[in-house]
């Protein structure tokens, strides 16, 4: 709790430039992309694109920060640290990851801010403790994809540029502007694959009161939990090879 | 490969800017990179207005995302030499530092300009963007323009950005800006006048109307347009010598520049 509230409050100083981009003004730059494309046609239902504008938005910061957890470690030469300190480093990095997906959140609440009282744009919440509820669970699924992320950028030395190649494939295969019912079979199998698709398939299900709105979430948490599980046995080796060898991938 | 002078100027240039250190890197960088991109905001655009307007908006990206590249190879350039120290040798050598500046500046150029072509050869193959025969020769004069005014305007870019101890905030603000304000997405007419009239002397918004006009998507003058690119690009050229000239005798003064960012 503690490493989390530290956490939290690192990111979200205003004397920490990497990341205040995607946190504050990323929402600002799609809503206003969203507001002028709106009156080239004037009859479009502008609620899915305000959640869009947010997940985009927490999805960046969660693959910028997230995935930058094990080998920003090794940039700042403290990974040696955390190797020897008496915590697992499975824990630390899902605090980290945890950490990252709850500060994420700032951006959606900044994202609907924007889109209420700048834009003037409909939110459409139909009942806000379903919509709390599924933020819950999509905050589980964005966190277990930034540890995820967290292990597999391990083997990268150019961490940064990888991450700009998934930003977006990431975003049209979870289904942020296209439901994923609408993909072809293979497309829409690997989508499935990934817990993040289930934790939007839950948000945007509350958004409308869906009868399926529950099972979107119940498979969001199964399959986040799968994930999590199949993290925490590559941390341990990950942790045993180094403690072992003293280096692996790119750390 | 054989052309590629290992211990040359522009190689070492690139060696310095880039994290992608293989020219086979390199090209999946740039091919990858900027398809995805398209795709992003055809993607949003054709769901949000329908597909009818995919062209216009990828036509746009195409030329934001050739800013985009020589913005932040500019600003690399300018942000490396401080981090190794080597700024203040650039003034005190006896090659006249602009010169230094438009040699080093090859790299952000070709990397541009292979960029742009890559794009439009995306746009053709995968966005069915086909330009109409006969314009070819419009359509290079334009690209030339376009890397023209762009570079001017990094030169500017990169000095300023040179006042913030990271730059990374003022570069994504930057290119936020350029992506909301020159017409990238939707025309530069659908904002209310004060920004229109200040997207206006931005460089690219009338390379994008002039590009999206040669591909029959928009219908403007394209050598008016053009003329205007150009006289941006001047002025900010203008601009960028005089404060590339400033730094120089204030570093030449104080012995150092910007050392306590």
């Amino acid at each position: 709790m503690f490493l989390l509230i530290r956490e939290i409050k690192y990111f979200t100083n205003f004397n920490n430039k990497m990341y205040q981009f995607l946190l504050f003004f990323q929402p600002l730059m799609i809503l206003s992309i969203v507001y002028f494309l709106k009156q080239v046609r004037g009859d479009i239902n502008s609620d899915k694109f305000v959640l869009a504008s947010a997940l985009i938005s927490m999805w960046s910061y969660v693959l910028y920060s997230s995935g930058s957890a094990l080998i920003s470690q090794k940039w700042n030469d403290t990974l040696k640290l955390l190797i020897a300190a008496p915590v697992s480093l499975f824990a630390v990095i899902l605090t980290k990851a945890l950490s990252n997906s709850v500060i994420a959140l700032i951006s959606m609440i900044l994202s609907f801010i924007y889109a209420r009282f700048i834009f003037q744009f409909n939110i459409g919440i139909a009942n806000y403790g379903y919509f709390l509820l599924s933020i819950v669970v999509l905050i589980f699924s964005l966190s277990v994809v930034g540890l995820i992320l967290a292990i597999v950028f391990v083997a990268s030395q150019n961490v940064f540029d990888f991450q700009n190649l998934i930003l977006t494939p990431m975003i049209l295969l979870c289904g942020v502007f296209i439901p994923v019912e609408q993909f072809p079979v293979v497309l829409k199998l690997i989508a499935y694959l990934i817990p993040m698709t289930w934790g939007i398939k839950s948000v945007q299900d509350t958004l409308v009161l869906s009868p399926f709105m529950f099972s979107s979430m119940a498979v969001s948490i199964v399959v986040s939990l799968i994930y999590l599980f199949l993290a925490y046995f590559i941390v341990k080796k990950i942790e045993v090879v180094l403690r072992k060898t003293g280096s692996l991938g790119a750390i | 490969m054989i052309l590629i002078n290992k211990y040359g100027f522009t190689n070492l240039s690139y060696k310095a800017i880039y994290s992608f250190q293989t020219i086979r890197l390199f090209i999946f960088f740039r091919i990858v990179d900027p398809f995805m991109h398209y795709v992003f905001f055809a993607t949003l655009a054709s769901s949000l207005v329908g597909s009818d307007y995919l062209k216009y908006v990828v036509i746009g990206n195409i030329a934001y995302y050739t800013c985009q590249t020589i913005m932040i190879n500019y600003m690399n350039m300018f942000r490396m030499e401080r981090r190794y120290g080597t700024l203040e040798l650039n003034i005190a050598s006896p090659t006249p530092t602009l010169l230094i500046i438009l040699r080093k500046g090859i790299v952000p150029l070709l990397d541009g300009l292979f960029v742009f072509i890559v794009g439009l050869i995306i746009g053709a193959i995968l966005f069915d963007i086909t330009m109409p025969s006969g314009n070819l020769d419009i359509l290079l004069l334009l690209i030339i323009i376009t890397l023209f005014s762009v570079i001017c305007f990094s030169l500017l870019f990169a000095s300023v950005s040179l006042l913030f101890s990271n730059a990374n905030l003022f570069l994504n603000l930057s290119m936020a800006f350029f992506q909301v304000f020159c017409g990238v997405n939707f025309s530069v007419t659908l904002l209310p006048e004060p920004l229109e009239i200040l997207a206006r002397m931005l460089p690219l918004t009338h390379s994008i109307e002039a590009l999206r006009s040669i591909y029959n998507l928009e219908n403007y003058e394209v050598y008016h347009l053009l003329g205007k690119e150009i006289l941006i690009g001047v002025c900010y050229l203008i601009v960028s010598v005089f404060l590339v000239s400033v730094m120089e005798k204030l570093a030449r003064k104080n012995g150092a520049l910007l050392k306590n960012i």
